[in-house]
């Protein structure tokens, strides 16, 4: 079976990262600054400016952000490597190579998004316990978010991809990804659930793909809703298929675009 | 007068020993373990003004370190030195208006802007009056024919054109004493040779001190005058390079390729034969006892010469006799 | 040095900068559409910045005597510092790489202060467009604030030059342990993180730190409070610590000049 291969692309890129688990740990600095700054700015939000956030207690609130934060500092960086093959033209060469290039690229996120994620999960869990002690979950509710995470990473990797592919029409793909990252921010609801939104913006943020990359899996983790948990997972995949294919069709373009100019 | 002084020079490297893995990482971060390497380690030497000296050696023997001691970047561990009469590491600032320097494998160039831009740029830093420096560009980019590309950004030029135009950048100034480091690596014949023949019109006109490293022999035997050779921080020859050839270059490597094959043993006085393969030679040709005349009339006796090549010996190779000499 | 002379110093400081500047600008404009969109894709980045705080202050009034208005005032001042260290002084997040790499070389080799010459010797166009935003932030905070623009101004650059220094000190590190980029990012990151949210937020220990090794209280603590209230202690006391900052990295830079290794350190792998 073809799958083999990804596999085994993934697991080498898995242990490379290990290799460098001195710069990881390192870098969750800022993961854990990020938390300590949160936990000080609702001690004050939540108490004496007496911000309350429906459903969402101080406790909540700060397991919300570490999960929503594991998840933005998780995702392994793929896009300079994308844009810079689409670039040079280095793409041409997958062409004849015995994978699709999508796949091999997904394979080799999976590999650094696994440790980083698992990395940011135990340090995540270690701030969130010290700061303000444990929230009522289940082992199957674990099992549950656990199946939307993996899809929220499967959904960026492939908004990722998307704007990584139109370094094919244009020069610099870096502003396209500042912006990504403010969509994820505002959208995808980073530092706030969107129950604090108001209305028509709330409404926005839950009919854009960005939702389905942070807030539904971090919103899952605080308040688990069984009966909503089919339709939350049917929507995760129906972003995954529309920017699934917009991926495919972006790449197929870019490389006939390649043929045309002979790179 | 003398441009370069140096007495004792030494400098020492602490190396840091790390230990694999993320331990040893770890381990490096609570105590690192040192190790001193000499890269150079006592040279003393002078260079009168107007000289022109070539640094050679192999790859770490310490050339490039002597060289960034004397143009201020490093600070020596131990010893003295003085250029144009100033203390390098001290009074760096002002040494470097009287020096200039090209790396060979570092551009002053802004890549992407033409090379007039950077001029103006180093005039700038340099805060040279625009009556001094706008007929020094002139004179510079005729002597080094650069206007046919003044304005055309640097990443659009050849290597053999980046070259001249560094060379042309480091002499904006009009130093007394140019450092080249490996200039002509990478350029084809064509420029080398134009590379080289600027490098001695300057000496010969403003009187530049010129001390020069490469691996390239025909740098050293075409600019140079006198050589000094250096390993394992030592200097272990400082001649002249007339004497280096006759000491030390005493052969030279032949390749020819001939229209017929080669038939019997080869019989010339002088002569070594490294490879036979038909029609073609490789000899190795003691030049102390045989003119390359006499090679040239024995090999064409033997049949036409379709092609033919006549190689210098390394600077490796160099160094090898020097050692055997037991120098 | 008489007062002329150095008044002549500090001016031929100044052109050498500007000159550098412009350079770095005539070289990003080859790539014209990148340019471009560089500034305005910063701009539009950092005004979601505001965003949070706008949805935080339509349920709260203020956030320990902070308004919108502080928050606003704090983003402009950051935008603005980071923009102008980037945008003119953009060598500084990238010290340590570059005294690893040896690439100091050829600053040393010119007659001007290495320091100041590799920093202005690149530029990051997008701190263009953080400058703009922190232009637009300060037009928001509306005409009653139209006073405390000139602070606003004299403490932007204050700012620029702490968060340039911070950086620069971070950086010379490398001339003490060779690599050590990851860490000087982090600690960048952390003084960012901080400036921007409002003081209150932090209490006791932390709030020393913030005004004493990440100095984001004189980067944009004061700055923001010198906007509700002109206070000339306070704008001293900014512009002092400025001054400190520029020496203590120049300091740290020419301590560490003498360790400079200039590409030939290696790490012997057993």
């Amino acid at each position: 079976m073809g799958a083999s291969k990804y596999i085994h692309i993934g697991r080498i890129n898995f242990l490379a990262k290990t290799a460098y688990m001195g710069d990881l740990l390192l870098g969750t600095t800022f993961y854990t600054l990020i938390l300590f700054v949160f936990v000080q700015l609702w001690r004050v939000l939540g108490g004496p400016s007496g911000l309350v956030v429906e459903g969402f207690g101080y406790r909540e609130m700060v397991w919300y952000l570490t999960a929503s934060e594991a998840i933005m500092l998780g995702r392994a960086r793929i896009q300079d490597d994308i844009s810079d093959e689409v670039k040079t033209g280095a793409i041409a060469y997958s062409l004849g190579r015995p994978y699709h290039y999508l796949g091999f690229k997904f394979a080799c996120y999976w590999g650094e998004t696994a440790v980083r994620m698992l990395v940011h999960i135990a340090v995540g869990i270690a701030i969130a316990l010290l700061a303000v002690g444990p929230i009522q979950v289940t082992a199957v509710q674990l099992g549950a978010l656990a199946v939307s995470v993996t899809l929220a990473l499967i959904l960026n990797f492939l908004i990722v991809a998307c704007i990584s592919l139109l370094a094919f029409w244009v020069e610099d793909t870096v502003p396209f990804f500042w912006i990504y990252g403010k969509l994820l921010f505002v959208l995808g609801g980073l530092f706030a659930p969107v129950e604090l939104y108001p209305e028509a913006l709330a409404r926005a943020a839950r009919a854009s793909p960005f939702n389905y990359v942070l807030y539904v899996p971090a919103r899952m983790l605080v308040r688990f809703d069984a009966a909503a948990w089919g339709n939350t997972i049917a929507a995760q995949l129906g972003w995954i298929a529309v920017l699934g294919a917009l991926a495919v069709g972006l790449y197929s373009l870019g490389v006939r675009r390649l043929n045309v100019n002979g790179g | 007068m003398t441009a370069i002084k140096v007495r004792d020079l030494v400098k020492v490297f602490k190396v840091a020993h790390k230990r694999p893995g993320l331990a040893g990482s770890l381990r490096a971060i609570v105590r690192t373990e040192h190790v001193d390497v000499r890269a150079v380690d006592g040279v003393t030497f002078s260079v009168e003004e107007g000289e022109t000296v070539a640094f050679i050696g192999p790859n770490g023997a310490g050339k490039s370190t002597t060289i960034k001691m004397l143009t201020g970047i490093l600070y020596p561990t131990s010893g003295e030195a003085t250029v144009t009469g100033m203390t390098p590491w001290k009074q760096r600032q002002r040494l470097s208006r009287s020096i200039g320097c090209v790396f060979g494998q570092r551009s002053q160039l802004w890549y992407h802007l033409p090379p007039r831009d950077t001029f103006e740029l180093l005039a700038h830093v340099y805060e040279l009056p625009v009556s001094q420096w706008k007929p020094r560009l002139t004179t510079l980019a005729d002597r080094f024919e650069l206007r046919a590309f003044m304005d055309t950004p640097v990443r659009k030029l050849s290597l053999g054109q980046r070259m001249r135009c560094e060379i042309a950048a480091s002499l904006l100034h009009a130093p007394r004493v140019l450092f080249l480091d490996e200039p002509t690596v990478g350029l084809d014949v064509m420029a080398k040779r134009a590379i080289r023949d600027l490098v001695l019109e300057m000496n010969r006109e403003e009187g530049v001190t010129v001390l020069l490293t490469s691996h390239d022999v025909g740098d050293i035997e075409q600019v140079c005058r006198r050589v000094m050779v250096i390993n394992h921080g030592h200097l272990v020859l400082d001649t002249t390079v007339a004497a280096l050839r006759r000491d030390f270059m005493k052969s030279k490597t032949v390749r020819v390729r001939l229209d017929s094959p080669v038939e019997g043993i080869l019989n010339i006085p002088g002569v070594e034969v490294l490879k036979r393969k038909r029609g073609n030679l490789k000899l190795l040709v003691n030049t102390a006892t045989t003119s390359m005349d006499d090679v040239l009339a024995h090999l064409m006796q033997l049949g036409t010469i379709e092609d033919i090549t006549i190689a210098d010996p390394s600077t490796e190779q160099i160094i090898a006799e020097i050692y055997a000499s037991g120098r | 040095m008489s007062t002329a002379g150095r008044t002549g110093a500090v001016t031929s400081q100044v052109r050498f900068v500007w000159e550098h500047f412009k350079f770095n600008l005539a070289a990003a404009m080859e790539y014209k559409a990148g340019f471009v969109s560089q500034v305005v894709f910063m701009l539009l980045n950092d005004m979601f910045l505001l965003f949070f705080w706008w949805i935080v202050f339509r349920r709260v009034s203020s956030i320990g005597g902070w308004t919108f208005q502080h928050v606003i005032a704090m983003h402009a001042t950051l935008a603005t510092s980071f923009g102008i260290s980037v945008a003119v002084f953009g060598n500084s997040q990238g010290l340590p790489r570059i005294i690893a790499e040896g690439q100091l070389d050829y600053y040393l080799l010119l007659p001007r202060d290495p320091l100041l010459h590799v920093l202005v010797s690149r530029s990051d166009i997008s701190g263009l467009g953080d400058v703009a935003f922190g232009i637009v932030a300060m037009a928001l905070l509306g005409r009653e604030r139209l006073s405390s623009l000139p602070v606003l101004c004299i403490t932007a650059l204050a700012g620029a030059a702490i968060f340039t220094s911070f950086n620069v000190i971070a950086g010379t590190l490398a001339f003490f342990v060779g690599h050590a980029q990851t860490i000087s990012d982090q600690v960048g990151n952390a003084l960012i993180t901080f400036s921007t949210y409002p003081e209150p937020v932090f209490k006791g220990a932390v709030r020393v730190l913030l005004y004493t090794l990440l100095p984001a209280g004189f980067m944009v603590y004061l700055p923001v409070r010198l906007v509700s209230a002109f206070d000339p202690f306070v704008l001293a006391a900014i512009l002092s610590f400025a001054a400190a900052s520029i020496a203590a990295a120049g300091w740290a830079f020419r301590r560490g000049l003498k360790r400079y290794e200039s590409g030939s350190l290696v790490v012997v792998r057993m």
